[in-house]
């Protein structure tokens, strides 16, 4: 595999020669696994991207030749996969929300990150965070962090999810104005947002 | 700090992927690939909605047609599509090499000896020289290097995995089906400061040369090679000594500058060599390249393996065109040096 060849050559190329799709791999699945472990867990983030290059290989005649990065449709054929564990998503973020602690974190991490009182601020405000995110429609959400963690413009994640562009610009606006609460102080309400730690055993619980 | 900020700092501490999952991913990805036949993924048709009446007519058109051809034909032979020519590539080698290694027989003794030939143009050697190596089964070994000044020397018992050393009865408790042997390997190989396929190919290549492999493993070694991305075979290639041999390697395009060459030969999976590469063309001189003339177990640390020379061979090696960089220095990860942990060899017709 040349560096800097585009994806499309190599899926191109893979029709007639599958092992080039290797290349695909070696180029994505960090990234994408990378994005998965920020929605959940480590052993369905590991499981989720090893089956979307699968599926895209099964896939890859369906490839828009047009397209030389194959960032939004790998997402894409991604997020078709993980819709069936957006409500564990869910639960896991309103999780995060009511007891401050990450449940997807290492459990050593989450240990340590209990124990700092330093981070406290910084707790809150992902507690805060993880309570929007929860309580925000799924394909609100799937736009915003496609944007935010993916670094995709509206362009490609029009591509990834198959919606239009306009339907991108319209659904990353209204997650953006939900967000934007957090920015302001007075959405900071000690009250709702339960800081205290979990024991070891408890933070274990979560991860498992 | 606006919400975007505070979003991309949320779980931005999330580690990626490990080796094993990676290797794990990409061993499942590659199982498909294995199943896949070439050209079985055609680019799907644009506004194929509308094409279809007009197709399923045209087909049963042509049914009709083919039909009648079929029973007016003169010809009593049915006629059949030219056979397509088998395309021989690193993965349709390495995979034959496994299958032979799968029907051989085990060795058996206390040391496993290889004697080899070797220049190291890297060092300023371009005179070959010969080195005999006794990995001990948990006792001491010996080194004997005609390019060290004659020396000989005693080695501790040990073999190269990757950035680890590992004792001969790990070495035959590695796994020997290929995926979870890739994933043991992408774990020994992992930040040596190689890309991580060059460094999977250069451990595969360390085990294989020099290393009482059993024919097991020595099968799963080869699958295993086969399955990495980018391994390229070099048409009609040769080692050391000018014997044929199919020439495997990780180009360096791919995966950065130089890495190791593997010399085998597919029918009998014998070893017949290995180099370092330098430089991004395969045909320029190598930093070091070695040619096993026998190898074999034996009970003592001054039995040669059955069919060892007595002189050394000639060196046919004409590798070397215009424009190549300057050899660099030092011994491929393959290649043993002398008081470190050292590797043995499976041999050329000889059972590992």
């Amino acid at each position: 595999m040349s560096p800097g060849q585009p994806d499309a050559e190599l899926i191109a190329r893979s029709r007639s020669e599958p092992a080039a799709f290797a290349g695909v791999f070696d180029r994505h699945h960090a990234e994408l696994y990378r994005y998965l472990r920020r929605r959940v867990d480590s052993g369905l983030a590991a499981d989720l991207a090893a089956e979307t290059f699968v599926v895209a290989f099964a896939r890859r005649g369906a490839y828009r030749a047009d397209t030389h990065d194959a960032r939004p449709w790998l997402y894409g054929i991604a997020h078709n996969l993980l819709r069936n564990h957006l409500r564990a998503e869910r639960r896991q973020l309103a999780a995060y929300a009511r007891h401050g602690v990450d449940p997807l974190a290492d459990a050593d991490a989450a240990v340590a990150f209990s124990m700092a009182d330093s981070r406290a601020d910084s707790a809150a405000v992902n507690a805060k965070l993880a309570q929007i995110l929860a309580v925000m429609a799924d394909r609100d959400r799937e736009v915003l962090l496609l944007f935010a963690w993916a670094d995709m413009s509206y362009a490609e994640i029009g591509l990834a999810l198959e919606i239009p562009v306009g339907t991108v610009r319209s659904r990353l606006h209204r997650a953006r104005r939900q967000l934007r609460a957090l920015v302001s102080p007075e959405s900071l309400n000690a009250e709702s947002l339960n800081a205290e730690s979990l024991t070891y055993k408890e933070t274990q619980a979560w991860t498992n | 700090m606006d919400e975007l900020t505070l979003l991309g700092e949320f779980r931005s501490d999330m580690q990626g992927p490990t080796a094993a999952e990676t290797a794990a991913a990409r061993d499942l990805l590659l199982t498909a690939v294995a199943k896949a036949r070439p050209g079985q993924a055609r680019a799907k048709p644009r506004a194929r909605r509308f094409w279809i009446p007009l197709a399923a007519g045209t087909c049963a058109a042509a049914v009709g047609i083919a039909a009648a051809a079929v029973v007016m034909a003169p010809s009593p032979r049915t006629i059949r599509p030219a056979a397509k020519p088998a395309v021989l590539t690193a993965a349709v080698v390495l995979r034959k090499a496994a299958s032979a290694a799968a029907n051989q027989s085990a060795g058996h003794g206390r040391f496993f000896v290889s004697e080899s030939e070797y220049i190291d143009p890297g060092n300023g050697h371009n005179v070959a020289a010969k080195r005999t190596i006794w990995i001990g089964n948990g006792v001491t070994g010996r080194l004997v290097d005609g390019g060290w000044g004659g020396t000989a020397s005693p080695i501790p018992p040990g073999l190269s995995f990757g950035r680890r050393i590992i004792t001969w009865s790990q070495l035959l408790s590695l796994p020997t089906a290929p995926g979870p042997l890739l994933a043991r390997i992408a774990r020994a190989s992992r930040d040596n400061g190689q890309p991580l396929v060059q460094a999977e190919f250069g451990t595969i290549v360390g085990l294989l040369f020099e290393s009482p492999t059993t024919p097991p493993l020595r099968a799963a070694l080869y699958l295993a090679a086969s399955r990495l991305p980018g391994v390229t075979l070099v048409p009609a290639a040769h080692d050391l000594l000018g014997r044929s041999a199919a020439e495997v390697y990780v180009p360096p395009g791919f995966t950065g500058n130089g890495g190791d060459a593997l010399f085998f030969d597919p029918s009998t999976s014998a070893v017949l060599g290995v180099a370092t590469l330098v430089g991004s063309n395969v045909q320029c001189p190598p930093a070091w390249e070695a040619a096993v003339l026998a190898a074999g177990y034996v009970n003592s640390t001054f039995q040669l393996p059955p069919g060892a020379p007595v002189s050394l061979r000639p060196v046919t090696w004409t590798r070397g065109v215009a424009g190549c960089p300057a050899p660099a220095s030092g011994q491929p990860s393959a290649s043993p040096s002398p008081g470190a942990a050292v590797v043995a060899t499976p041999t050329p017709g000889a059972a590992g």
